[in-house]
């Protein structure tokens, strides 16, 4: 059987469909990384519509509280196996938002990350380093980001939970932990 | 062009030019409707924003409405305080339908209450239940570090930047 896997996950990492969560400005980087300049297509990824019929989920900068709860729809609506590249410094720790009410910090807390492609903006070299890379690790069987997220569904619901169902004021919690401390 | 003015000066408002085709009108805020109808009746129709600044240290929040003429080529600014404490102003719809949608925007963000609006319910933020986010003395850091939990992270080694003061 486990013959068998090495050889579904050769194929897996030759045919590899992209959905791409533009939120930030990192969207910009992405036409010249799809068309003729970089042309991603040599490497057998290519842009896919609806999230159901993906491979990977390229999440492009910051994530809000609003559109956290649209990319963990999104995740969730993926069929395994799946792999999530983090793109850019606001989905590593929140680059220039990191101390916004409304800007999520770590995305890995939320949806398990399989890359992260660090830079603000990460140049489309980049981009395809990262995807080259996913490539090697789909066909070791390394990247097992969608497995984790199961054993582990508790804890990530546990933390978007935590960001997207509050049920009383934030700072009031940290007044009553100073107070009883 | 300078008619205008010297007729808004005439109803013992404040009013100056701020560049060539830009003036300011500063009103208190019993006086803010007519003001803008007035404005409105000489052909400042078009209504380009609603903003507001949070003036901590004067205890007030400034409104600042801005209006455009197309046949005068002229833009009003329209500035009025309203006390910081007790944040009330009467709504602007009547006069521009897209005064709403505006208001209800600063009432998420600064928590102004606007009488006469029945739409003032949440718009961009999601489940918020703390002090309106664009106050000044609403800690975004304490609230940051507390939801988001920025701690440094052993595996990754990465650091929490230094805030600029």
């Amino acid at each position: 059987m486990s013959e068998w896997n090495e050889i579904v996950d050769y194929f897996r990492g030759r045919s590899m469909w992209m959905l791409h969560y533009c939120t930030g400005c990192g969207a910009i980087e992405l036409p010249p990384t799809m068309t003729s300049r970089w042309d991603m297509e040599r490497f057998g990824i290519t842009p896919m519509a609806t999230p159901r019929q993906a491979d990977i989920l390229l999440i492009t900068g910051y994530l809000a509280i609003k559109t956290l709860k649209r990319v963990v729809y999104t995740y969730e609506q993926m069929q395994a196996p799946k792999w999530v590249l983090g793109f850019g410094s606001c989905t590593i720790n929140g680059g220039i938002y990191w101390d916004s009410y409304n800007v999520i910090e770590r995305l890995d807390k939320y949806i398990p990350v399989d890359i992260y492609i660090a830079g603000c903006m990460p140049r489309p070299e980049a981009i395809l380093d990262a995807f080259v890379k996913l490539k090697e690790m789909v066909q070791k069987g390394e990247a097992k980001g969608y497995e984790k997220y199961v054993k582990n569904y508790e804890w990530y619901k546990a933390n978007q939970d935590r960001v997207l169902k509050r049920t009383e004021p934030v700072l009031k919690r940290i007044e009553k932990v100073t107070k009883i401390g | 062009m300078d008619d205008i003015l010297n007729e808004i000066k005439a109803m013992d408002l404040k009013a100056s030019w701020l560049g060539d085709w830009e003036f300011e009108v500063l009103t208190p805020k019993d006086r803010l409707a007519s003001t803008l109808s007035y404005l409105k009746l000489k052909g400042f129709k078009a209504f380009m924003g609603l903003s507001c600044v949070d003036w901590i240290e004067d205890g007030t929040f400034e409104l600042v409405y801005i209006i455009q003429s197309y046949d005068l080529a002229l833009e009003a600014i329209v500035k009025t305080k309203i006390p910081r404490q007790k944040p009330v102003i009467e709504s602007m719809r009547s006069l521009w339908g897209l005064c709403e949608v505006y208001e209800r925007e600063m009432h998420e963000f600064f928590g102004i209450e606007f009488v006469g609006n029945p739409n003032l319910k949440p718009f961009f933020l999601e489940n918020w239940l703390d002090t309106p986010p664009l106050r000044k003395d609403f800690d975004t850091l304490a609230f940051s570090e507390e939801l988001f939990e920025f701690k440094e992270d052993e595996t990754h080694g990465i650091k929490p930047p230094k805030r600029i003061e």
